[in-house]
């Protein structure tokens, strides 16, 4: 789908254009309602993309991301050859010794890095390192910092459609300070914008973290395997309900 | 994005004069308790997903009953103790002394190869390994590293931009929910959806989309 250049100021008019009443917000906060819908939207789909080249310190399996990236997503050897991704907990527990081993330790360890786990969002972990410093050994997919408009002549290049879910959802953050009706009636626009995200990120809608918090996952619901209510809570509901259960003195 | 811009934004929802969170005419609110429901998102994102996390190797002698943390830790995220001698490594899972005193009756006083670590049981700030070990090691420890506090002095907030988000429905859910002429319950629950929201993305970044 072809890209089309929309700037700040087509997106403040066509906010104002889609509210048909009293405009309560002013134009800066139309602006930093439209980052917000932004920097969500890249976090949720990570729209905005590059990828950059990693050097890796010898002997050391830690990798520190660029500042520009957010995230990492994908990890490739210089020559394209693509790193497994995996996690922290799975390489201990699975492969003990994986930090202290190199490209060089031989026997069943590669002779090339295979495996990549983020550390946090800055940092990722490879195994097996190489043994000395290697300029450029790697390559790492990741999601770019999301755009900041500032000026009313900054551009944003989203294919069209998510265009109108944008702007209803920047509408929808700025109607949150005026609460009460006219809010609620753009919580719809909340959902379409979640919408349009699982839409265009297939692995939202399939993870378990994210099927928990839009009420997918109705079994977990059912069955919670972590935080069950328990006695205590009930004691804490009774409190907060100001339902003493002082009964029978009257 | 600076502390100054997000208290900013904070005055503009909660319609008070933007300033950089400088003044908070209305007088329901005051400056401390906004960077305190600031402070308390950014707090509770960094531990609830681990989003920045540290490393270091502690030395420990064998027979160590308490070994210190350091000043900045929030949270243990894993924790690896490996056999000076052998170099042997073995990640070591989260235990209390009830779960030990049932599982290995006699583990403090009885040495052997660490097998599961305790951060919870003694004074704030340090740990002691199960069964106490009976050679010396190293404790390869990752953990949340605690955030510097925001004091809206015009510093970058210390986590990325895509979360500021969670940071600022934490804090307009924490200030919405105040006893007051302006508590509002609706929009403070929806506040805590948002900041939910932010926290299941960080997981299952963090998580590989696994």
């Amino acid at each position: 789908m072809p890209f089309t250049v929309t700037t700040l100021a087509q997106l403040k008019t066509t906010m104002v254009q889609r509210w048909d009443q009293v405009v309560f917000w002013t134009p800066e906060e139309a602006r930093l309602a439209i980052n917000e819908t932004l920097r969500e939207w890249n976090l949720l789909t990570g729209t905005w993309r590059t990828r950059v080249p990693l050097s890796v310190t010898g002997n050391s399996p830690e990798i520190a991301l660029p500042s520009l990236m957010t995230y990492g997503m994908r990890v490739t050897t210089a020559a394209g050859r693509p790193l497994q991704p995996t996690s922290i907990p799975e390489l201990d527990y699975g492969l003990p010794p994986w930090r202290l081993q190199t490209t060089a330790t031989g026997g069943i360890v590669p002779t090339i890095p295979t495996l990549w786990a983020p550390l946090s969002l800055t940092r990722i972990a490879i195994w097996p390192t190489y043994p000395g410093n290697v300029v450029n050994a790697l390559q790492v997919d990741g999601v770019l910092r999301t755009p900041i408009l500032v000026n009313d002549g900054d551009y944003l290049d989203l294919a069209e459609p998510p265009i109108d879910i944008v702007v209803d959802m920047a509408l929808h953050i700025v109607a949150f300070k005026e609460a009460a009706a006219r809010w609620r009636s753009t919580r719809p626009f909340f959902d379409n914008f979640l919408d349009a995200a699982v839409e265009k990120n297939g692995h939202l809608k399939q993870h378990q973290v994210y099927r928990r918090w839009a009420g997918l996952d109705r079994q977990r619901d059912l069955q919670p395997t972590r935080n069950a209510s328990n006695q205590i809570q009930g004691v804490a509901t009774q409190f907060s309900s100001h339902d003493t259960g002082g009964g029978g003195q009257g | 994005m600076i502390d100054t811009d997000l208290l900013s934004e904070l005055q503009l929802t909660l319609i008070e004069p933007p300033d950089g969170g400088a003044t908070w005419p209305s007088g329901i609110w005051t400056r401390a308790e906004v960077l305190e429901g600031v402070n308390g998102g950014i707090h509770t994102l960094v531990n609830d997903v681990h989003l920045t996390l540290a490393r270091i190797e502690i030395n420990v002698a064998a027979l160590t009953t308490t070994i210190l943390l350091p000043s900045d830790w929030l949270a243990t995220s894993s924790l690896v103790w490996r056999d000076q001698a052998t170099s042997v490594r073995t990640p070591l899972g989260p235990a209390g002394s009830f779960e030990s005193d049932l599982a290995l009756p006699g583990w403090e006083a009885t040495p052997g190869s660490p097998l599961a670590y305790a951060d919870l049981d003694q004074a704030s700030l340090t740990i002691r390994l199960c069964p106490t070990p009976a050679a010396p090691g190293v404790v390869e420890l990752i953990y949340v590293q605690q955030q510097p506090e925001v004091t809206g002095n015009g510093t970058p907030l210390p986590i990325a931009e895509e979360f500021v988000s969670a940071i600022k429905y934490t804090a307009l859910g924490y200030l919405l929910r105040k006893v007051g002429r302006l508590l509002d319950a609706e929009r403070s629950e929806y506040c805590d959806r948002r900041y939910e929201l932010q926290r299941a993305a960080a997981e299952i970044i963090l998580g590989g989309w696994a």
